[in-house]
């Protein structure tokens, strides 16, 4: 045997300069290299604590925060659910149409960059969640499954109820937004009936796995001292609550907490934590994004699946789909609107994917890492460019329609109120839009550079992970302009 | 000494504090059950009856009209060259038109008799596991008594 071994012939020496083998001991070193050097980067430097303020720290401690905030809001949404199912069947007329898809709707990513998830905290469907949960409340731990793939229930969720909107008619029909609010209310009950804390908020709402990615640019975050909480002997009341204050409705332990995409500030581990340790802190919008340790595949597709509904949204709001439509009808025969759109959905939402793909595939010859790893990594980069064509596209309700909301209101107690619908001129919004634009670009490009400085050392690999992620998003920011310059359609 | 755990049940009193929260809380259950089904029904009619009655004279919110001020104004796609089954697009359309078909009634009973059914079933799941719970607790003192 050893005799064997002995004679076999020695496997040739592999020859210097191989490019593919140079590529991949390049590659192993520099990654090794750069991940030891990402290991020793320091987390999100948090800045001055808003608890120290003594107003701030009442209201966050006070019993009846955020109590006072959901009785209000829930009022306004039973109003909001009457109106759609038994008020006016014609949008234009209906007073819940305009609060929820004018004011509220057009509103709530603005929030979510001012508040973080500060509306999930004051959400109608919360308190009933909660209500349920004490009335008959099983308290069974949620299932396995939704640990584990939470997040792509969500992404489906989010682009069903988009293809809905348009197949059935749920913006445009009072009816339909209303059956949707029944759905949702049901789904919340069940929830509430058979899981613990908040379940559904957590791994089902499709408005929360928006708000979970927005609230990561947003501007208030809530976090804990590592420092105090090290030496602390409460037994995790901050998650798991005290016998006055309920658990962590989200399911997240601040103490190890670095991201703000899973807390409502609900302040329920302020008010349970005996040590103060707490802290709620003001940052820059998008800093978040800058200090990711475990970026998710799925986090990173629903950024770009966003952006594809932002875009198909804004593309059947346009003057030309009507065009499409006859087009598609004179070329192929086919008349089914709910054909064609599922067709045109399905384009829409992929090409933002395809492109993030592709991306990630140029940046991986560059950056010598996995496409999987770029598109996980980079797509939270997309981020701001999301808020803001969302933004963008909505305030053109906002603005263009906000004055239906006066009007259908005020024509609940009978007052006969008309006029135009618009708040401002249109070349107003057009500026706006533009400048809204313009500021997502800026966040876009900005997370891109800091996420790949902080990542890799070498100038060379910086750049060329930087070059196809600008690329991408300066020909989405492109795209959006050029379909806000185009006239659009009302909602109401 | 050892106690077996319907001895200890009996001794620690907990099957009968257990049998008073149950029936409190399913009597609870009951209610709130009863009153979501029973809103829903008659609320379903009230409303049905309120469509029927608005469908015939107009509320003054129709009078809204689709001014859209704009400085340089838009031109929206005109609805008429959008297929008819285009649905969320019924811009010309009767205000009042479509209340005959909503199927109010249906659907919030259909709402009501399927949350009351989710609060039954959970009320028996949470029976179950308290039920279950008690035994537990009362097997851990019986084995500690055993000790």
């Amino acid at each position: 045997m050893s005799q064997d071994l002995q004679t076999r012939p020695e496997r040739p020496p592999r020859t210097k300069g191989s490019p593919r083998l140079d590529r991949a001991v390049k590659a192993r070193a520099e990654t090794k290299s750069d991940d030891a050097r990402f290991d020793r980067q320091p987390d999100e430097p948090l800045g001055r604590d808003l608890l120290q303020n003594r107003y701030v720290s009442a209201v966050m401690r006070s019993r009846w925060y955020p109590g006072a905030f959901q009785i209000p809001i829930a009022a306004v949404f039973g109003l909001v659910a009457y109106q759609l199912l038994a008020g006016p069947s014609k949008a234009h007329d209906n007073a819940g149409t305009a609060l929820m898809w004018v004011l509220w709707w057009p509103a709530l990513p603005l929030l979510y960059v001012l508040l973080g998830r500060f509306w999930c905290a004051v959400c109608p469907f919360a308190a009933l969640s909660d209500f349920v949960q004490k009335l008959v409340g099983a308290n069974r731990p949620g299932p396995p499954f939704l640990n584990k793939y939470g997040i792509w229930v969500i992404d489906a969720t989010f682009l069903a109820i988009t293809w809905a909107d348009h197949v059935f008619g749920i913006v445009g029909s009072p009816w339909g937004s209303g059956i949707l609010l029944l759905l949702l209310t049901f789904s919340v009950i069940v929830s509430g009936a058979f899981f613990q804390r908040r379940t559904f908020c957590r791994y089902l709402c499709f408005l929360g796995g928006l708000s979970a990615n927005y609230s990561r640019t947003g501007m208030l975050t809530l976090r804990a001292n590592t420092d105090i909480c090290s030496t602390c002997t409460a037994k995790a009341a901050c998650y798991n609550g005290t016998d006055t204050v309920a658990a962590c409705p989200l399911f997240s332990f601040p103490r190890t907490m670095d991201s703000g995409a899973n807390c409502n500030l609900c302040a329920n581990c302020i008010k349970a934590c005996p040590n103060d340790a707490i802290t709620l802190t003001v940052r820059p919008p998008t800093k978040e994004l800058w200090f990711l340790r475990t970026p998710k595949i799925e986090e990173s597709f629903l950024a770009m699946a966003i952006m594809g509904i932002v875009i198909i949204q804004n593309v059947t709001m346009l003057g030309v789909w009507s065009k499409m439509l006859a087009w598609v009808d004179q070329t192929t025969g086919i008349t089914s609107y709910p054909v064609i759109f599922t067709a045109v959905f399905a384009v829409g939402v992929s090409i933002p994917v395809a492109l993030l793909a592709l991306a990630a595939k140029v940046a991986a010859l560059g950056n010598l890492e996995s496409t999987f790893k770029n598109f996980a990594r980079f797509g939270y980069a997309l981020i701001p460019l999301d808020v803001a064509a969302h933004v963008a596209h909505n305030l053109f309700h906002l603005l263009a329609e906000g004055n239906s909301v006066f009007y259908t209101f005020t024509a609940l107690f009978g007052a006969h109120n008309s006029g135009p619908t618009a708040l401002v001129g249109n070349g107003t919004i057009q500026v706006l839009q533009f400048a809204l634009l313009a500021l997502g670009l800026t966040g876009s490009l900005y997370t891109v550079k800091r996420i790949a400085h902080r990542r890799y050392l070498s100038p060379g690999r910086r750049l060329s992970t930087m070059v196809p992620f600008a690329v991408l998003i300066g020909v989405l920011a492109v795209l959006n302009v050029a379909m806000f310059t185009v006239p659009m359609t009302h909602r109401m | 000494m050892s106690m077996t755990v319907e001895q200890v049940i009996k001794a620690k009193n907990i099957q009968i504090r257990g049998d008073a929260a149950t029936w409190h809380r399913r009597f609870a259950v009951a209610s709130v059950g009863a009153t979501v089904a029973a809103a829903a029904i008659l609320g379903s009619l009230i409303l049905t009856s309120y469509d029927q009655a608005s469908a015939a004279a107009p509320i003054s919110a129709a009078a809204v009209s689709a001014g859209f001020g704009f400085d340089d104004p838009p031109a929206p796609p005109n609805p008429n060259d959008m297929p008819m089954d285009m649905p969320g697009m019924d811009m010309t359309g009767d205000s009042h038109g479509a209340s005959a078909s909503r199927p109010l009634a249906p659907v919030l009973g259909t709402f009501g008799g399927a949350t009351s059914a989710v609060f039954f079933a959970a009320g028996l799941m949470r029976r179950k596991d308290r039920a279950a719970s008690l035994v537990k607790k009362a097997a851990r003192i019986a084995g500690r008594a055993k000790k």
